[in-house]
C-alpha cells in the first residue's frame, strides 16, 4: 500500500483519470442540458381575431389586406338586385330607402385560447370613377351596430371630434367585455340608403320636347364601407389597452371596461 | 466613497437594462380589415306606352322599360265634347282621382308592364263631331320610394331641388357629373 501511494507514477495516474473523468461528466452535463433546453421550447400565443361576413347560411372570413379587392360581398343585396339574365345590364338596381340585411361579426380564433379586447373602425363613404367623394353624405349610409358595442363618439361634444367624426364618415365602437375564445360577436346587422339620396336632384330639358330629366347626385355612386377589428390581450388589460390602442381605460374585476378616456362605458 | 461610486453605476446599469427590458416588452395584438361597397343607380325609368283603338274603346297598357320601379298615372285630354270613362269591370287596379290623372294602385317593378287600362270614349253631341278627333294619352311615372320596412310610397309633388341650391352644394364635383341621366316625369304621347 505504501508503495504505490509514494509512487508519484501513480498519484498522477489517478490525477489524470480524476480530470479525465469530470471533463467527461461536464460534457455529458452539457449535452443534457442543451438538449432539454430543445425539449421545453414554449410557443407563443397568437392572439387572432377575424371578421366574418354571413354569405348564405355560413359565416366566411372577410378580411383583406391593404389594397387587396374588396371582401365584403353584400349578399343579400346582390340577390335582390340578380335577374338571372345574361344581360347584367338588366339588373335591378339597388333599392334606396330598403334596409338589406347584412350580417358582419368579429370571432376570435386566436391559439391558445386567449381572451381579448376588441374594437372596431367602422368607415363610411361615397366612391365614384375618381375614388373617394367627400361632397355626398356619409351620414346618408346607415349602418345598423348590433348590441353591446360602446360608440366612443357619443360622449364627445361637436368640438371634441375629428373632421372624420363630425361628418359621421367615421366611429370607433367598442366592446366593453372580453370577447372569450372562439366565440363571436355580431358587429353589422342591416344597410340602409337614407331616402334623402332621392332629393339631390335637378331637373333639365332632355332631349326632347315635353320631356324632362332628373339628374341625380348620388347616381353611379358607390356607398363603400371599410371595417377594421383591432385585438389586444386581456393580461395587464390597462397597460396593455394603453400601449396598444393608445386610449386610458378602467377594467373592473371581471374585465369588463368600465370607462374609456374618462368617459363610462354602458 | 469607492463602495458609493460603483453603487451609482449598478444603479445606472440596471435602470438602462430595465429601460430596455420595457421596450421589448410588447403586448399581443391583431388587426383585420374588410372593405366592400355596392354602387347606387338612381335615375327615372323610360316608359314605352301601348295603345290600341277598338271602336270607341282605347285600350292602354304602360311598360316600364327602365331600371327603377315606379309608380304611373295616365292622363286623357279631350275636347268639351267628349268624355272618358273607365270600363271598371276590365280595369282593376286603376282609379280616376280629383287631379284628372288616372293613377294604378301597385308599383310597376323594372322590366314589367302595367295592366290594360281601358278607357271607353263617349262623344256628348253627335251633331258636333268632325270627320275625326283626338283623344291624346299623357303617361307619367314617378320614382317608387321604399322604407325601411320594404313599405313602398310616391310622391307626386316630389321636390326637386332649385339649381341654384343643387349647385351650391355638388359645385366642387359639377365637373364630373354622369351623363346619360334618365327622365322622370317621362311623357309619352299616343294621338289617335
Amino acid at each position: 500500500m505504501k508503495k504505490i501511494v509514494k509512487n508519484p507514477l501513480v498519484i498522477l495516474a489517478v490525477g489524470v483519470l480524476v480530470v479525465a473523468g469530470s471533463s467527461v461528466g461536464a460534457t455529458r452535463a452539457a449535452i443534457t442540458y442543451s438538449s432539454r433546453a430543445e425539449q421545453v421550447d414554449f410557443t407563443t400565443a397568437q392572439l387572432e381575431v377575424q371578421l366574418q361576413e354571413l354569405q348564405g347560411d355560413d359565416y366566411v372570413v372577410v378580411n383583406n389586406g391593404d389594397g387587396e379587392a374588396d371582401s365584403l360581398t353584400f349578399p343579400s343585396i346582390a340577390e335582390a338586385m340578380k335577374t338571372n339574365d345574361a344581360d347584367k345590364s338588366n339588373d335591378l338596381p339597388f333599392t334606396v330607402g330598403k334596409t338589406y340585411a347584412e350580417n358582419v361579426r368579429v370571432v376570435n380564433t386566436s391559439e391558445g385560447g386567449y381572451d381579448e379586447y376588441v374594437r372596431v373602425y367602422v368607415r363610411k363613404s361615397w366612391k365614384d370613377d375618381n375614388g373617394k367623394n367627400t361632397i355626398l353624405d356619409p351620414k346618408l349610409i346607415d349602418l345598423e351596430i348590433a348590441s353591446g358595442w360602446y360608440e366612443e363618439t357619443s360622449n364627445k361634444d361637436d368640438d371634441e371630434k375629428t373632421e372624420a367624426e363630425k361628418a359621421g364618415e367615421g366611429a370607433v365602437y367598442y366592446l366593453a367585455k372580453p370577447l372569450a375564445y372562439g366565440e363571436s360577436h355580431d358587429l353589422i346587422k342591416s344597410i340602409t340608403i337614407d331616402n334623402e339620396v332621392l332629393t339631390y336632384v335637378k331637373t333639365v330639358d332632355g332631349d326632347k320636347t315635353g320631356v324632362v330629366v332628373d339628374e341625380y347626385q348620388y347616381n353611379g355612386k358607390t356607398f363603400y364601407v371599410e371595417i377594421r377589428v383591432d385585438a389586444v390581450q386581456t393580461h395587464n388589460a390597462k397597460e396593455a389597452i394603453l400601449g396598444a390602442w393608445g386610449v386610458h381605460a378602467e377594467v373592473d374585476d371581471n374585465g369588463v371596461i368600465t370607462s374609456i378616456n374618462e368617459a363610462a362605458v354602458n | 466613497m469607492k463602495f458609493k461610486k460603483y453603487f451609482m453605476i449598478a444603479a445606472a446599469l440596471a435602470l438602462v437594462s430595465l429601460a430596455s427590458v420595457k421596450t421589448t416588452m410588447a403586448y399581443f395584438t391583431d388587426t383585420k380589415q374588410a372593405t366592400g361597397g355596392v354602387i347606387l343607380s338612381l335615375g327615372d325609368s323610360r316608359l314605352t306606352p301601348h295603345e290600341t283603338v277598338d271602336g270607341l274603346v282605347k285600350h292602354i297598357t304602360v311598360e316600364n322599360t327602365g331600371n327603377y320601379d315606379v309608380f304611373i298615372r295616365v292622363k286623357a285630354v279631350y275636347g268639351s265634347n267628349y268624355n272618358a270613362e273607365v270600363a271598371v269591370n276590365t280595369s282593376a287596379g286603376w282609379e280616376l282621382k280629383e287631379d284628372g290623372y288616372y293613377y294604378y294602385k301597385d308599383v310597376v317593378k323594372a322590366h314589367e308592364t302595367a295592366p290594360e287600362l281601358q278607357l271607353k270614349i263617349s262623344v256628348k253631341d253627335n251633331t258636333a263631331v268632325e270627320e275625326s278627333f283626338n283623344v291624346v294619352i299623357v303617361q307619367e311615372a314617378s320614382l317608387a320610394i321604399y322604407d325601411a320596412d320594404g313599405n313602398v310610397s310616391v310622391d307626386w309633388t316630389k321636390t326637386v331641388m332649385s339649381r341654384s341650391d343643387y349647385d351650391a352644394k355638388f359645385s366642387e364635383s359639377t365637373s364630373n357629373e354622369t351623363e346619360g341621366t334618365e327622365t322622370t316625369t317621362n311623357q309619352e304621347e299616343g294621338e289617335n
